[in-house]
């Protein structure tokens, strides 16, 4: 059965960092056992100089330029695995209750309890603009948090869509229908 | 013994130079006495200073560029990995409206 929420609401501050998510999953436990490991962080002046260098090539427009711009900060980790079952699903779940504070406003939760994937994709917001996202999702043989630090809606990263070989995106159109 | 001394007195025999030869070898003199011009050592040091300098700022610009080439790349492959798993969680929706759709379709059969 899955179990589906969708919220679209927006509340006051509160006190949880976003980069202290990823410390609720031993990441560094799981990667022994991980096939493939990608941890990326970026920050400050290395960030910088990463859009500087991204939005400086022929794919730079001035919409690539602003959203590139907006990005405080971006933390990846994924782990995939030869086989199932090499995490444990109250791993994610310790961080999914850490995007329950006013501040999270969880657009997409999708939880399979047959196995399958379960995503999330989560905007926090200062009540005005949005302060960041957390994208979640956890598969059988794969699991991945994504928090990009800044005032990018989701929308925003559909305009990279396409380009820097980013596949293109479509969820503006499931955003606006399930706001209908 | 005097066809020899006649040979001797042959070769010792004095002649005179080819016109030009006084002022030839007065200028090769001149020539040879020109000074030699020595570099100052503390323009040679400014210049050594300048390599460096040059080959500094070279290799600064280089690590940057190296360094941004490297951030770029990271940047990239958490925005691919961004958007691939948005995909999935659209990817997800859509086989939950599948789901509602079919069950809708159901429930109106059975009315």
């Amino acid at each position: 059965m899955i179990r589906i929420s969708m919220l679209m609401t927006t509340l006051a501050l509160a006190a949880l960092p976003a980069q202290d998510l990823g410390s609720f999953i031993e990441w560094d436990k799981l990667s022994q056992k991980a096939a493939e490991s990608v941890n990326v962080n970026l920050e400050g002046t290395l960030l910088e100089l990463a859009t500087r260098f991204l939005s400086s090539g022929k794919n730079g427009g001035e919409k690539t330029k602003k959203l590139l711009n907006d990005l405080k900060g971006i933390h990846v980790r994924s782990l995939k695995f030869d086989k199932e079952g090499e995490y444990s699903l109250s791993d994610v779940d310790k961080v999914k209750s850490q995007l329950k504070g006013p501040e999270w406003s969880p657009i997409v939760d999708v939880r399979s309890s047959k196995g399958g994937d379960n995503a999330g994709v989560y905007i926090k917001t200062d009540g005005k603009q949005i302060l960041g996202i957390v994208v979640l999702a956890a598969e059988p043989k794969e699991l991945t948090l994504v928090e990009i630090k800044g005032s990018i809606d989701p929308e925003q990263l559909r305009e990279l869509g396409g380009k820097f070989g980013i596949p293109d995106l479509d969820i503006r159109k499931k955003k606006n229908a399930e706001e209908e | 013994m005097n066809e020899f001394e006649d040979q001797l007195r042959e070769a010792m025999h004095r002649r005179e130079p080819g016109p030009g030869f006084a002022g030839r070898v007065a200028a090769m003199a001149t020539g040879a006495r020109k000074p030699v011009r020595r570099s100052n050592p503390v323009w040679r040091w400014a210049m050594a200073a300048a390599a460096a300098c040059l080959m500094m700022v070279t290799g600064v610009q280089e690590y940057r560029r190296h360094q941004g080439e490297q951030a770029r790349r990271q940047l990239l492959l958490a925005l691919q990995i961004t958007s691939e798993k948005l995909s999935l969680v659209d990817r997800q929706l859509e086989k939950v409206e599948g789901i509602v759709q079919g069950i809708m379709v159901d429930e109106r059969t059975k009315q």
